[in-house]
C-alpha cells in the first residue's frame, strides 16, 4: 500500500519453494522492492474469447529473504471456493453452467439476505454488464 | 462533463483490455486482488467495473475503504501489440445497478463482442429466468487519481508517472 493509502500492484514471476512452504519471487519489479507486509498474489488466465478461466489468489506476508522477497503463509481462495481446481465455471460446457448456477444463486440469496430487502425487480433496458 | 485527457496508447489500454487486476482493501487493512472486465467511460473519464451481487466481495471492501487499484497488465485479447502496463489507484463509488447507468448498453455490447458465449446465454429466457443474480449488479466506478505507466509491459524499468488531468 502507498504512502496515501492506495494498494498497489505489480506483474511478477514466482515459484513454489515445497519445502519451505512459500512463494518465491524472482526479479522483483524495483517499484516493489520495498513493499513488505501483507500482501497478495492473484494467479489468472483467460483465452481470447474470457472463456476457460482460471483464477487463484494467495494472501499472506511478504518479506525480505536476502536479496530478493517472498509470500509466507496465509491462505488461498479460488473462485468457486474449490480447492482442487481454480476453474471458474462458466458458460464452457453444460456441466460448469450447473456449477456456476448453484454457486450464483447461493451466494446471490446470502448478499439479499444481508440487504434485508428483495432486489426490486430488473429493467428489461438494464442490460447485463460486465464479467462475474 | 469532465472528461480525462490521457496519452493514446493509455487510453487504448483501458478500451481495449478484456480484464485488469483489482485491488481493494479488507476490513482488515489486506489487499485483495481479483481479475474483473473493466469498462471506460470515456465521457466521464471514469472506470467502470460491474459485479454480480453473488461476487460482492470487491464492492463491498470498496464501499468501506473507497481507495482501489486496477492493473492493466494482460493484454489476452486485446489485439494490442506491445501496450504498456498500466496502474490507475484512484477513489470508487459502490452503487446498486436499480436504474440502468448512461453506459450500461455500452458495457452490454462490449461484453457480448468480447464473450461471444454470452449471447446464447442472453437469447435463453430459461438461462435468464435461472441466472437471475447475473442481471442483479452492483457498480464500482473509479476516479483516477494517479495513473503510472511500464513502457513495453516491463516491470523491471522505473515507472512513468501520466498526469490525470480532467478536462471540460
Amino acid at each position: 500500500m502507498d504512502v496515501d493509502g492506495y494498494p498497489a500492484s505489480v506483474r511478477c514471476t514466482v515459484t513454489l519453494d515445497d519445502a519451505a512452504e512459500l512463494i518465491r519471487l524472482h526479479a522483483v519489479p524495483p517499484v516493489a522492492a520495498d513493499w513488505r507486509g501483507p500482501a497478495c498474489l492473484l494467479f489468472h488466465r483467460h483465452d481470447a474469447h474470457l472463456e476457460d478461466q482460471h483464477q487463484l489468489m494467495l494472501r499472506g506476508e511478504l518479506i525480505a529473504d536476502g536479496a530478493t522477497l517472498v509470500l509466507r503463509g496465509g491462505t488461498f481462495i479460488t473462485a468457486t471456493g474449490r480447492v482442487d481446481h481454480d476453474v471458474l465455471p462458466h458458460a464452457g460446457t453444460p456441466w460448469q453452467l450447473l456449477q456456476f448456477l448453484r454457486l450464483g444463486r447461493r451466494k446471490a440469496r446470502a448478499y439479499v439476505a444481508q440487504r434485508g430487502a428483495p432486489w426490486p425487480p430488473i429493467r428489461r433496458d438494464a442490460g447485463r454488464v460486465g464479467g462475474p | 462533463m469532465p472528461t480525462l485527457r490521457l496519452p493514446p496508447d493509455v487510453e487504448a489500454v483501458f478500451r481495449r483490455f478484456y480484464t485488469c487486476e483489482f485491488t481493494t482493501l479488507a476490513r482488515d487493512g489486506r489487499p485483495v486482488t481479483w481479475p474483473i472486465a473493466p469498462y471506460y467511460y470515456a465521457p466521464a473519464g471514469q472506470l467502470v467495473l460491474a459485479t454480480s451481487i453473488a461476487f460482492p466481495v470487491k464492492a463491498h471492501n470498496a464501499r468501506r475503504r473507497p481507495q482501489v487499484a486496477l492493473l492493466f497488465s494482460d493484454p489476452t485479447g486485446s489485439g494490442l501489440t506491445d501496450p504498456p502496463a498500466v496502474l490507475v489507484q484512484g477513489m470508487a463509488t459502490v452503487a446498486e445497478m436499480i436504474e440502468p447507468a448512461p453506459w450500461a448498453l455500452d458495457l452490454l455490447r462490449q461484453t457480448l463482442a468480447r464473450q461471444p458465449a454470452g449471447k446464447q446465454f442472453l437469447a435463453s429466457r430459461p438461462a435468464r429466468r435461472l441466472f437471475t443474480f447475473y442481471f442483479q449488479r452492483l457498480s464500482i466506478t473509479v476516479q483516477h487519481q494517479r495513473i503510472r505507466i511500464w513502457p513495453h509491459g516491463d516491470f523491471m524499468h522505473a515507472p512513468q508517472d501520466v498526469e490525470v488531468a480532467y478536462v471540460e
